[in-house]
């Protein structure tokens, strides 16, 4: 078989490979590619879905902020009524003293009553 | 009308539509002729020139560069289904393959056959220096191989049809 014959069956056999299927419309595949590169709108249910998160996050960082805030009144109240928390290593808590202690904010304005006093562990 | 090609200043809808034919020939040899498979790697080689992943900047040819994007596209097509094949045998599925073998398709065709059991990149290159009409060097340009690499794969591509078409003559 000559190279030229050769080259002929090869070329024959791939025509013959690519006649058998259609080829699809160069327009219609390049308009679906520009719109596959558009930003498609966001579907009804979807925009409702992120507006419910939205308002759940918000709902739920309410609730924490309250909830810290009663927290906060809770321990003031604490405060207020005289207990005391010190560390383990202080050594019993002169009522005159003041609050000057670890972990307790300093409210020289204030007056205490020291009826109880707590430790941490 | 605006074509979509604005990122590829270069490129124009006309010279892409003169290569098109060519160029799906080309997606279906590597997607080993699943037609569907080969309309969604010709539409994303549209996307990637559209949006400008794939640029040209007039180094080769626009039909070599056309035919690079696309094997660059097959290829990354064709590593997301090794993926894909991988994730659904993880969960004892059986996947859905839609590529046919060359020689499944041409049936009776005596070299139709003999260029399906060639290796993949003998019959690639010799696809696109007989029947897309390039060059041993624009095909291996195309191909990301050596000229000599290229040049080697043709001629052992050549010989193996010859001895095998002279096989069946005899």
């Amino acid at each position: 078989m000559t190279d030229a014959r050769l080259d002929q069956a090869i070329r024959a056999a791939f025509e013959r490979q690519s006649a058998a299927y259609d080829i699809p419309d160069f327009d219609a595949l390049l308009n679906r590619a520009v719109a596959a590169r558009s930003p498609r709108p966001m579907p009804a249910w979807l925009s409702v879905a992120a507006a419910a998160a939205v308002l759940a996050t918000v709902a739920l960082m309410h609730v924490e902020q309250r909830a810290l805030e009663s927290d906060t009144r809770l321990l003031m109240a604490e405060l207020t009524r005289g207990t005391y928390w010190r560390a383990p290593s202080d050594r019993a808590l002169d009522a005159r003293a003041g609050a000057r202690y670890l972990g307790v904010p300093d409210f020289p304005d204030m007056t205490y009553s020291f009826d109880e006093v707590k430790t941490w562990l | 009308m605006q074509d979509g090609l604005e990122h590829n200043p270069n490129v124009s809808k006309d010279a892409l539509a003169a290569h098109h034919r060519a160029a799906y020939g080309w997606a279906l040899s590597l997607c080993g002729y699943d037609a569907a498979t080969a309309d969604d790697v010709m539409q994303q080689s549209y996307l990637a020139i559209i949006d400008g992943s794939a640029r040209f900047d007039g180094a080769s040819s626009l039909k070599t560069w056309l035919f690079g994007v696309v094997r660059n596209v097959a290829r990354r097509h064709h590593r997301a289904r090794r993926v894909y094949v991988a994730v659904v045998a993880r969960f004892g599925a059986q996947p859905r393959d839609g590529s046919r073998a060359m020689a499944d398709l041409r049936g009776g065709d005596t070299v139709g056959v003999a260029l399906a059991t060639l290796p993949r990149r003998q019959r690639e290159v010799l696809e696109l220096v007989l029947w897309a009409e390039f060059t041993l060097e624009q095909s291996a340009a195309i191909l990301g191989i050596s000229v000599g690499s290229a040049r080697t794969h043709y001629h052992r591509a050549k010989q193996t049809l010859r001895a095998r078409l002279e096989r069946d003559d005899d």
